[in-house]
């Protein structure tokens, strides 16, 4: 009798441990191979955040948000982490924003001292790199414009990301527009003689450069549990990478995780404002946040990249930031 | 991924410096196209992400090799255009190498198929070309949908072709010997397009066009970055391309091999028969052997007549064993002769029922006894010399006989099968004796050599067989199955039919 009962109840775990594991939900989580990327994202991981919401997350890499975004409607991938640039597909209602990442400092004209140029002027003629559709893009135009310049004056040569790190190496080009940690890996490897002309700080007063998480407006409206659940793991982990004290430790997942060192991990610590997520649902509440979507819109449809105005509510998702700290 | 591109692709460049001609030019063409095709595919996604890491071990191998692809020195316009290339390309080769095959009568020969062909992928080039194609759909949305949709339909139009073209080709050929080998040069075709398949439904322009709303989900999906076929479908696809392929290459590999044996026994059997120290040998051993057992024979002879009483029995009987031995030295070098003389042949447009009976008639004389199966077009005509054609085809005959009674397969019959076969009008001289050995393969041809004894064979047959054919333009093959039997092939260019001959000789009447 008590082989039988010691049976059944081995039988009852496993059937619990079996329905306990049917409810894990798989999540194919897009990112870029940056720290401002997977700041969050690591920690929440390695730091159990979201198995404790019941998430298992699948990290999916990406070269840029556009493409991101791109793979969310093809269907592989739920959530999505995107840089500035990507932030007009949402303004034309491609995809939903739901959590704020950063305010990020981390894209760069970068120049070359051997091809004679000093000043935004001296671009004129020259040959200058740039990844459509991307703050690499728009951080260009933003810096030909104070010049009274236009992407006419330069020789531009579309290229993806990695390829601008290898054409500006190699002096294939003179100049190019990109972001952390290409920057960094840019100059270092010129001995000197790269260097940054201007960066997303230099057009504070035009716009705000804000990274977020995304998710398909289709897929919110089915999974809202789900992505409210993200939200909370997220934020945990925004608290702890947020924490001066743990910027190493995070380092070490971003650096292991792109397969470069810790130094090269630890240089990008400073290419934003790591918030918590007590200022994000704050932001979120008393208005700050849309105040930056907002200037970031406008700047959009200043520079023609966007062609009329939404209201900012229409995508981002300010209930689902609240909520998710509450 | 990448080892099996590189592999199909250095293959097919060994297979063209084997054997250059327009087929393997264009074998080495298409899978030139399709690797250019995959290449910038595989480029764009070590560029752009997006994949697991299965599909990463899958596509790439090892990490560095997608990391070199992924900084590789190339803009989006150079990728796009390129991918476009290999995208245009491939249908149109394929085409090509279709058409090479077909031997339909409205398709041979017609040039301005072949140059028709070209009109589609060289628009589609001409319009993607990135300046051109941004120009093209600047303002026009109705235009990008055109060029995408235009050209996915004359793609798929021209695959769809091509497995008409091939199937039809496929299903004319009669003969097991020639289906066989154009079943592999199909699975071979069949694996390539299946590779070419997995991601020619994008459109390339995507590759510099990407961020444009039209293309952004409305025009195209992200089908670079999301395959349709998960890892283990992948994995599938890639046994069957790699098992289709071997077979496909195997098969053209060997009959390149063969030519290249073949050009290169000429030269070798030239040589050996202008030295003629071979031949001069066994011609000397054989004749005084002859000549000595004949004075063996006159010395009897002189004894028996030295005697005051001949016994006229044994002097018969001597003299009788003398006649008999001329005769058979005169038929001999009658056959020498014959085979290695200056042969002036004079083609004619010649019944082939009348060729075949006269070499049949001429085996029964020497073989009374042997079974012969003929199976012979009543109205095939070719153009021939009869007399040389006939004793040719005596010969394979006699071998074939001679290698069944080797086999002690008397009861069986021999076989002599005649078919009008695409461009070609092939006589199969069928045995089942006991089939030719690889080493035997490679001396079958040279003159004097014999595999019989060669007291009574100068093995001159094959040597005459083979320099007939050649005279008469064709081409002698063989398949051989050690144990079972061996066909020889004489492929003589296609004439025509009795009935074109009467019509032809009434219009110049």
């Amino acid at each position: 009798m008590k082989k039988l009962l010691a049976l059944v109840m081995v039988l009852a775990m496993l059937c619990t441990a079996g329905l306990a594991g049917a409810e894990t939900i798989e999540l194919n989580v897009a990112y870029m191979p940056n720290y401002a990327s997977l700041w969050s994202v690591l920690t929440g991981i390695n730091m159990g955040y979201f198995a404790e919401e019941g998430l298992n997350v699948k990290l999916v890499e990406f070269a840029d948000g556009p493409t991101i975004i791109a793979a969310m409607e093809s269907g592989s991938i739920d959530i999505g982490y995107i840089g500035p640039g990507a932030h007009k597909l949402c303004i034309n209602g491609r995809a939903m924003i739901f959590a704020l990442s950063q305010i990020g400092d981390s894209d760069h004209v970068l120049v070359s001292k051997k091809a004679g140029i000093n000043t935004v002027q001296d671009l004129k003629g020259k040959k200058v790199g740039y990844s459509s559709g991307t703050s690499s893009e728009m951080i260009l135009q933003y810096a030909l414009e104070e010049a009274g310049m236009t992407m006419d004056d330069i020789q531009a040569y579309e290229m993806d990301a990695s390829a601008l790190v290898t054409a500006m190496m190699s002096g294939s080009i003179d100049a190019c527009a990109c972001w952390s940690p290409s920057t960094t890996t840019i100059i270092n490897a010129s001995n000197g003689d790269v260097f940054s002309l201007c960066s997303n700080k230099d057009f504070a007063h035009r716009t705000v450069t804000p990274a977020s998480w995304i998710v398909m407006k289709g897929y919110q409206e089915k999974n809202p549990e789900t992505v409210l659940k993200f939200t909370r793991a997220l934020y945990k982990a925004m608290d702890f990478g947020s924490n001066p004290e743990n910027y190493e430790q995070v380092a070490k997942w971003v650096a292991e995780q792109c397969g470069t060192d810790l130094q090269n991990a630890l240089d990008q610590t400073g290419d934003a404002a790591w918030p918590t997520a007590a200022e994000v649902i704050q932001g979120a509440q008393d208005g700050t946040i849309e105040g930056y979507y907002k200037v970031q819109q406008d700047a959009f449809i200043a520079s023609g990249a966007v062609e009329g105005a939404v209201p900012v509510a229409d995508y981002v998702l300010f209930d689902v930031m609240i909520e998710a700290g509450k | 991924m990448v080892l099996l591109v590189l592999l199909l692709l250095l293959v097919s460049f060994v297979l063209f410096l084997t054997r250059r001609n327009r087929e393997t030019g264009l074998i080495l063409a298409l899978a030139s196209a399709l690797s250019l095709h995959w290449i910038t595919v595989l480029v764009y996604i070590a560029k752009k992400g997006g994949i697991t890491a299965d599909m990463e071990t899958m596509l790439f191998g090892l990490r560095q090799v997608r990391h070199s692809m992924q900084y590789m020195l190339v803009t989006l316009k150079q990728l796009g255009f390129a991918m476009a290339v290999g995208r245009y390309l491939f249908p149109l080769i394929l085409l090509e190498l279709a058409l090479y095959y077909s031997y339909a009568k409205g398709i041979r020969n017609r040039a301005w198929l072949k140059v028709a062909a070209c009109i589609m992928p060289a628009v589609s080039l001409v319009c993607y070309y990135p300046p051109v194609f941004e120009w093209l759909i600047d303002g026009r949305s109705w235009m990008l949908r055109l060029l995408v949709s235009g050209t996915q339909g004359w793609i798929i139009a021209y695959l769809v072709l091509v497995a008409v073209l091939i199937a039809w080709e496929y299903r004319g050929i009669t003969m097991l010997y020639y289906r066989r080998f154009m079943r592999r040069r199909c699975a071979m075709i069949l694996s390539l397009t299946m590779l070419y398949a997995i991601y020619c439904p994008q459109d390339p322009a995507q590759v510099y066009l990407f961020y444009r709303n039209e293309y952004m989900g409305r025009v195209q999906g992200l089908w670079y970055l999301n395959p349709a076929l998960n890892v283990g479908n992948f994995l599938l696809v890639i046994a069957v391309v790699i098992i289709c392929s071997a077979v496909g290459f195997h098969a053209l590999m060997r009959s390149a091999y063969d030519n290249l044996r073949e050009g290169q026994e000429e030269v070798a059997i030239q040589r050996k028969f202008d030295t003629a120290s071979k031949g001069a040998s066994v011609f000397v051993h054989s004749v005084k052997n002859q000549l000595l057992a004949n004075r063996v024979v006159h010395k009897r002879l002189g004894q028996e007549l030295a005697k005051e009483t001949p016994d006229m029995a044994k002097l018969r009987e001597y003299q009788q064993m003398l006649a008999s031995a001329n005769d058979t030295m005169l038929q001999r070098m009658d056959e020498l002769y014959h085979s290695v003389r200056s042969n002036f042949i004079t083609l004619v447009p010649t019944p082939l029922e009348a060729v075949c009976q006269a070499a049949a008639e001429h085996f029964a004389r020497k073989y009374p006894d042997a079974r012969l199966e003929m199976v012979v077009p009543a109205d095939a005509l070719i153009l021939c010399d009869k007399v040389h054609l006939a004793e040719t085809i005596y010969n394979l005959l006699t071998n074939g006989w001679e290698a069944q009674i080797a086999a002690n397969r008397r009861e069986e019959p021999l076989a002599l099968i005649c078919q009008q076969e695409r461009l070609w009008t092939v006589i199969e001289v069928r045995d089942r004796g006991n089939g030719i050995t690889r080493q035997q393969r490679k001396h079958i041809y040279d003159p004097f050599y014999s595999s019989k004894n060669t007291n009574f064979n100068w093995g001159m047959g094959l040597y005459y067989v083979r320099a007939t054919v050649k005279s008469h333009l064709g081409v002698l093959r063989v398949d051989s199955r050690p144990g079972q039997g061996s066909s020889f092939f004489l492929q003589l260019p296609r004439y025509g039919s009795t009935n074109d001959l009467i019509e032809e000789q009434e219009e110049r009447a």
